[in-house]
């Protein structure tokens, strides 16, 4: 008899491709009813934990299992999954609506399928554009896509890979309540990787450390932070108001919180990129988004970027 | 369902338990089809592949003398069918219609994004594979369709009448053309799984296929599909095309073995293949 509130484990795996080794050694869990942050820098081996879970690869060494089954050799299984990838993938003549009813139609019939669809959709906040092809969406659209996708079939598992990039902080909040819901309505367990701890601080019960293909340390959010509050952090944020957003944080911080503001050109989008450098980040975090608001701030991207992370991730391997 | 059953222990333990019927898994291979089919005509290379062909007709509408020195429409349609269709057109077809269906999934990594869907493997690779045959199937149909009416057009001394007198020509290279799409689509579907590489093999065995092998040391070789092909050919069209150099113990029933091993030979090994494919960014 399977235990069913072990939703997923990974024991002792390993996996290399060629001579680099992405996986050496990990274990770890996940249990029913959590909503477990999987945090590293990128190339720590989050994708690749992710992918064996999924049964999109096996492992050279260890064992891999999600709900007691090897992925890998069982699409039962994804009845029971929800995966948001990292890439956007989308063939490039759908509709959003077309996207996500497709995919609903290999979980449930035409109409239950039309019905999930529209009521995702609208869940989202994309139900007004949901006949538009999504190549043309923004970035942040298309990750609501991604997002919409894995919720169809209100998974006992939602396995997210970095799902909040692209999402400015007000979406970000929208999408952290979507996942509150899920998990009190239908009982999901939440699986979310993320390279800034502060972007899922806020919504994992669990977070796991990942680095070098290892787990590192496990525990609540509020002790990983007490690990990594004292590292300095930069934040890039994009926005086509960068005078004015950088007026509002001079305004609105003291030096300590935000000690430096340096402007960069954008060569891949709209607006300009600002790097923020903040030895506080917490407290940084808790006010921006209301300034985010009140100021009718036009945020394109923010992304805070690996330093502080990589920082304790050097105090916890070497130190 | 209540919302507190969903995800409960005990429907876990349901759904992985409880077995697909055969509904459940024709709807998931009619889903996976049908995105198939859209990913084909919505990639247009079914279009390129069709103005390509359609260029060969250009010389005779164009000449004071459309059929040059054959007698007759039919002589002529012959000719293009067994010079330039399966032996080169065909082949490219299959290859240019039927390997991008996989291979550009791969590249882009949209497979894994229906992977991690409950299809499983065997019933998402058997939904690329019917597809694949299908459309370049009826892609071909179309283009020696057009071919066929545009001979009995440029015959003066015949017209469409003719043409829809002489069917049994045009039905009988439908059937030929399935069995060549057949053997060449689930080949090329089986080296599109390669992803970016399989590109590069495809048009390595779609040279080899059409240039290389024929004309040097498998010249009229059994090993060959358009030997087979050319053989079934001169069986059906006796009087119109004779194929005096194909292997003497070659018969009907071989030629029909040949292309069903061939298919099969390609299946098995694309399901395999496929079955135990890791699919990594």
């Amino acid at each position: 008899m399977n235990n069913y509130n072990l939703i997923g484990k990974l024991e002792h795996v390993t996996k290399s491709y060629n001579d680099v080794v992405a996986l050496s050694d990990i274990s770890f869990s996940i249990e029913r009813g959590q909503i477990i942050g999987f945090l590293g820098p990128n190339g720590s081996g989050k994708s690749t934990s992710i992918q064996l879970l999924l049964g999109l690869i096996k492992p050279q060494a260890g064992s891999v299992s999600i709900f007691g089954v090897n992925p890998f050799y069982n699409s039962k299984m994804n009845n029971l999954v929800g995966y948001i990838p990292e890439e956007s993938q989308f063939p490039k003549w759908m509709t959003a609506f077309d996207y996500l009813f497709q995919l609903a139609r290999f979980n449930m019939d035409d109409e239950p399928a039309r019905e999930r669809t529209t009521q995702v959709l609208k869940e989202v906040e994309l139900l007004d554009v949901a006949d538009k092809q999504v190549r043309k969406f923004s970035k942040g659209m298309r990750q609501r896509v991604k997002i919409a996708q894995a919720l169809l079939h209100k998974p006992a598992l939602i396995i997210g890979d970095e799902p909040f990039n692209g999402l400015d902080p007000v979406v970000r909040q929208h999408m952290f309540d979507l996942f509150r819901k899920y998990r009190k309505e239908y009982n999901c367990t939440i699986f979310l990787s993320s390279h800034i701890l502060f972007e899922i601080e806020k919504l994992a019960d669990k977070i796991i450390l990942v680095y070098k293909g290892r787990t590192i340390a496990q525990g609540t959010p509020s002790r990983i932070r007490e690990m990594i509050q004292d590292q300095p952090h930069t934040i890039e944020i994009v926005t086509k108001e960068p005078k004015k957003l950088a007026r509002i944080l001079i305004d609105s911080y003291d030096f300590d919180v935000v000690s430096s503001i340096q402007f960069n050109e954008n060569t891949r989008d709209e607006g300009i990129i600002l790097n923020i450098k903040t030895t506080r980040p917490k407290i940084f975090y808790d006010r921006f988004t209301n300034l985010v608001v009140d100021n009718k701030l036009p945020i394109v991207q923010m992304r805070p970027t690996d330093e502080g992370l990589e920082s304790l991730f050097n105090t916890l391997t070497v130190g | 369902m209540t919302n507190e059953m969903i995800n409960s222990p005990e429907y876990i333990a349901n759904t992985l338990n409880s077995s697909d019927d055969l509904a459940t898994r024709l709807r998931r291979y009619k889903v996976s089809s049908l995105i198939a089919i859209k990913t084909l005509i919505y990639g247009r290379k079914w279009l390129i592949y069709l103005l390509l062909s359609l260029t060969f007709l250009i010389v005779p509408i164009l000449s004071k003398d459309p059929l040059g020195p054959n007698p007759n429409a039919k002589a002529e349609f012959m000719i293009w069918f067994t010079q330039n269709f399966i032996p080169f057109l065909l082949p490219f077809g299959a290859f240019i219609l039927s390997l991008p269906l996989t291979s550009d999934e791969i590249s882009d990594n949209i497979t894994e994004l229906y992977l991690v869907r409950p299809i499983s493997r065997e019933n998402f690779y058997l939904s690329r594979v019917s597809m694949a045959i299908l459309s370049t199937w009826i892609i071909n149909d179309i283009i020696a369709l057009i071919y066929y009416i545009a001979y009995f057009i440029l015959d003066p001394t015949r017209g469409i009448s003719d043409a829809l007198q002489n069917y049994y020509l045009y039905t009988w290279s439908v059937y030929i053309m399935l069995l060549a799409t057949i053997m060449y689509s689930t080949l090329f579907i089986f080296i599109g799984m390669l992803g970016s590489r399989g590109m590069v093999l495809g048009i390595l065995v779609a040279i080899f296929d059409t240039a290389i092998a024929p004309n040097l040391f498998l010249v009229d070789s059994a090993a060959m599909p358009r030997t087979h092909l050319l053989h079934l050919t001169s069986e059906y069209f006796g009087s119109l095309y004779n194929y005096t150099t194909a292997p003497k113990d070659m018969t009907l029933l071989s030629n029909h073995l040949y292309a069903v091993i061939f298919m099969l030979v390609s299946l098995v090994l694309g399901l395999l293949y496929f079955r135990s494919k890791e699919f990594t960014e």
